[in-house]
């Protein structure tokens, strides 16, 4: 667009609606990084209104302290953007929304400083289900050590196990204190087997408390009952 | 069971040794093979009335043995026995779990750490079932 047609009124209109029907939250900045313009789609996310924030500093709404350094940067390199730099806006409530933000400047032929443009994408839904991404690479991760536990676990126990029960199969050979031993041998060894049993059908880690504010899986709680 | 004949195939030495002398004791002859290959090449020269037959094991796994042997008792090539398996694995897909054993053809599944004195009552049974005279 030329120079000329920047200045029909037709055309700012035109393109005060452009900014304003954005599906991006849009902000634009004077000089001295005041807030001039605060598109409808940065009104919804922050809840704030134009009259709110018009005017005012850019860390009312946004939490950017290195917003001048990168102001700066941008001024060495004209016609660059800055992308993908993650942030807060500050919504009405108080409360903080994680953006992703893109921000671009406008120099005058000087190389004069005439205002900044930053884009901000809402980070909620895509931290979601990063976090949605990451249990269920966490429970990935627990059902392979679960079955690598099951595994190796199982077949030494096989072995422990068989030569208890063989040994006890000659009892009457044995002093009863011997066969109390062995009998005991027997019990924790089924004991193991169960929880590496109910640690090969956990569908949702649960964690419970240990000792030193350490957290250990609630194996009864994550996993599944066989026969439910 | 004096003089029949067990074939164990297991890579594991300590559970191979604890069968192999817990067989020995009830009578049973007992043959040993450390992979799912040679469990074959063994199966095939020989006459069995049992394989006690592992899951994991190197060269083919126990699935794929006992499904390639059940075919061949079928075609004739390979005198019948009944293959008993032992398994680690009680995992998270009991589906696929299901289907595997269902697709092996095994006769019966067992999974490790197993009662010895339950093992060698289910060989018996397995064993007297296969010598019963057909009606």
């Amino acid at each position: 667009m030329d120079t000329k047609s920047m200045h029909n009124p037709e055309t700012s209109d035109y393109l005060a609606n452009v900014f304003e029907s954005s599906p991006f939250a849009l902000i634009s900045f004077d000089p001295h990084l005041r807030i001039m313009m605060f598109n409808r789609a940065a009104q919804e996310l922050t809840g704030l209104s134009c009259a709110e924030v018009v005017g005012c500093r850019a860390t009312r709404i946004i939490e950017f302290e290195r917003l001048h350094n990168i102001i700066d940067a941008l001024r060495k390199k004209p016609q660059a953007t800055a992308d993908g730099y993650i942030t807060k806006l500050r919504a009405a409530d108080g409360s903080e929304i994680p953006v992703v933000v893109r921000i671009s400047i406008l120099l005058d032929n000087r190389n004069k400083l005439l205002g900044v443009l930053i884009v901000a994408t809402d980070l909620r839904e895509i931290q979601k289900l990063q976090a949605k991404l990451l249990e269920a690479e966490r429970l990935a991760a627990i059902t392979e050590t679960a079955i690598s536990i099951n595994h190796e676990i199982n077949n030494p126990l096989c072995s422990i196990l068989g030569n208890t029960q063989l040994i006890l199969m000659e009892k009457e050979r044995l002093e009863p204190g011997m066969v109390k031993k062995l009998k005991s041998i027997e019990t924790e060894i089924i004991r193991i087997q169960r929880v590496s049993e109910r640690l090969a059908r956990i569908t949702r880690p649960v964690l419970k408390e240990y000792v030193d504010g350490r957290r250990m899986l609630d194996v009864e709680g994550s996993s599944v009952d066989e026969d439910r | 069971m004096k003089g029949k004949r067990i074939l164990i195939v297991e890579d594991d030495e300590d559970i191979v040794e604890t069968l192999k002398y817990s067989l020995q004791l009830r009578g049973y002859i007992v043959d040993v093979a450390y992979d799912g290959l040679h469990a074959l090449r063994k199966a095939r020269k020989n006459e069995y009335d049992l394989m006690i037959l592992d899951i994991m094991l190197p060269g083919k796994n126990g699935y794929e043995v006992s499904r390639i042997l059940k075919e061949e008792m079928e075609e004739g090539s390979v005198k019948p026995f009944k293959i008993l398996v032992l398994t680690a694995r009680k995992v998270d897909s009991a589906e696929r779990e299901d289907f595997l054993s269902t697709w092996s053809r095994a006769d019966e599944y067992m999974y490790k750490p197993f009662e010895m004195n339950y093992l060698l009552d289910r060989i018996t049974t397995h064993i007297t079932e296969e010598h019963q005279p057909m009606n």
